[in-house]
């Protein structure tokens, strides 16, 4: 036996009995899924977390693409004299990005940014978006990207910020290191 | 009068699955009771997605697979637009690259799923991980297999690069390509197991 919040037990009563099943099938099939992601290395929460944000990606219009095969697009596109096109894409896809974050969170877009990029961008190793009195820092880092790449990441992460309604005061690119400072439009 | 929340019901499981519970409560360093609500809680917000559990760990599964397998998640009209703008100058560039990321992913599953049927395998991933497509179907025919795979909003040029892609899978899972047919959204591959 284990014990529980009468509530949420009450509530699970109800969703058993709504899939024609008993409240003890079910709850096992629950503690063992808790098992397998704790196996894993995660919670549940975790994976109910991740599986909201990349559902949402699919439903949005985002795919799914080998990580040398976009590099390589993108480094043979930025090497010749479309440049100037994928530097102007990759600001309105930014943009795009940054509205959308606003329609998911529209109480804490920055946050709702942060944590899509950090779930949905699986070749950026560390990122990280902090907000110091009225300067919002961003910084991110993957050893695997290219120089173009880089480039292009950062005009994203300046069009997703310029949507949300900041300006860009301070740019530091090294291949692979991206780090930004924003200020409130006024 | 509302029932307070701290009111506690006891709930049927086997001794093995408590025994587990409790050894993930200890691991995440917090007492058995708030692990296990924590864990009904999340239960209960899985039902706003409208699967079953099993299905989200499953699915979830599957994202690590392609993670690991080197995919990434991207926006998909950037991609046929950049596509659209090199292809017309690279063409066989890209199918090149597109056939050897091919063999290189039917290689990885093979290595992956040492002992379950590689063409089953990649089949089910291809219908569920592979977003673009709306439909994929593989059906045993008298000398072969024919695999169709439908999309509503892929490009010509990501339809062609796709059937490359798939091309180089069936090719480094012992099959070869008899026969393709492919339009913008739709490939259609039959391919029987190689002569040796």
């Amino acid at each position: 036996m284990l014990a529980a919040n009468e509530l949420l037990v009450n509530e699970l009563v109800k969703i058993a009995e709504r899939k024609g099943r008993v409240l003890y099938d079910f709850t096992n099939e629950v503690i063992t899924q808790a098992i397998r992601a704790d196996k894993m290395g995660l919670t549940l929460k975790e994976v109910l977390d991740e599986r909201g944000i990349v559902e949402e990606a699919k439903r949005s219009g985002f795919t799914l693409v080998f990580k040398r095969l976009w590099y390589e697009v993108l480094d043979r596109l930025y090497e010749g004299s479309e440049r100037e096109w994928l530097i102007e894409e990759w600001r309105e896809t930014g943009r795009w990005y940054g509205k959308f974050s606003y329609s998911r969170s529209p109480e804490d877009p920055l946050r709702a940014l942060e944590n899509g990029i950090r779930t949905v961008m699986w070749d950026i190793e560390d990122f990280e978006l902090t907000e110091e009195e009225d300067l919002i820092s961003l910084r991110c880092i993957s050893a695997g990207f290219s120089e173009a790449y880089t480039s292009l990441l950062s005009t994203f992460f300046k069009g997703a910020l310029d949507a949300l309604g900041y300006e860009l005061v301070d740019e530091e690119l090294s291949k692979g290191i991206i780090t930004l400072k924003f200020r409130k439009k006024e | 009068m509302a029932k307070s929340s701290r009111e506690k019901k006891l709930i049927r499981v086997p001794s093995d699955i408590v025994a587990k519970l409790n050894e993930a409560a200890n691991k995440a360093g917090k007492s058995f009771y708030d692990y296990t609500s924590e864990l009904l809680e999340q239960a209960l917000r899985c039902n706003e997605f409208g699967r079953p559990l099993k299905e989200i760990m499953d699915f979830f599964e599957l994202m690590t697979l392609q993670r690991n397998a080197g995919l990434i998640i991207t926006f998909s009209d950037l991609l046929n637009y950049l596509i659209s703008l090199l292809y017309p100058k690279q063409e066989r560039e890209l199918h090149e690259k597109w056939y050897e990321a091919g063999v290189w992913y039917g290689t990885y599953l093979q290595v992956k799923f040492r002992n379950r049927n590689i063409l089953d395998v990649f089949a089910k991933i291809l219908s569920e991980s592979w977003w673009e497509l709306n439909e994929v179907n593989l059906a045993k025919e008298r000398e072969g297999f024919t695999l169709r795979c439908v999309s509503f909003t892929l490009s010509l040029e990501r339809t062609k690069l796709l059937t490359s892609f798939l091309e180089g899978v069936i090719n480094s899972i012992g099959y070869e390509v008899l026969e393709k047919d492919c339009i913008r959204g739709m490939i259609i591959l039959h391919f029987a197991e190689k002569r040796s």
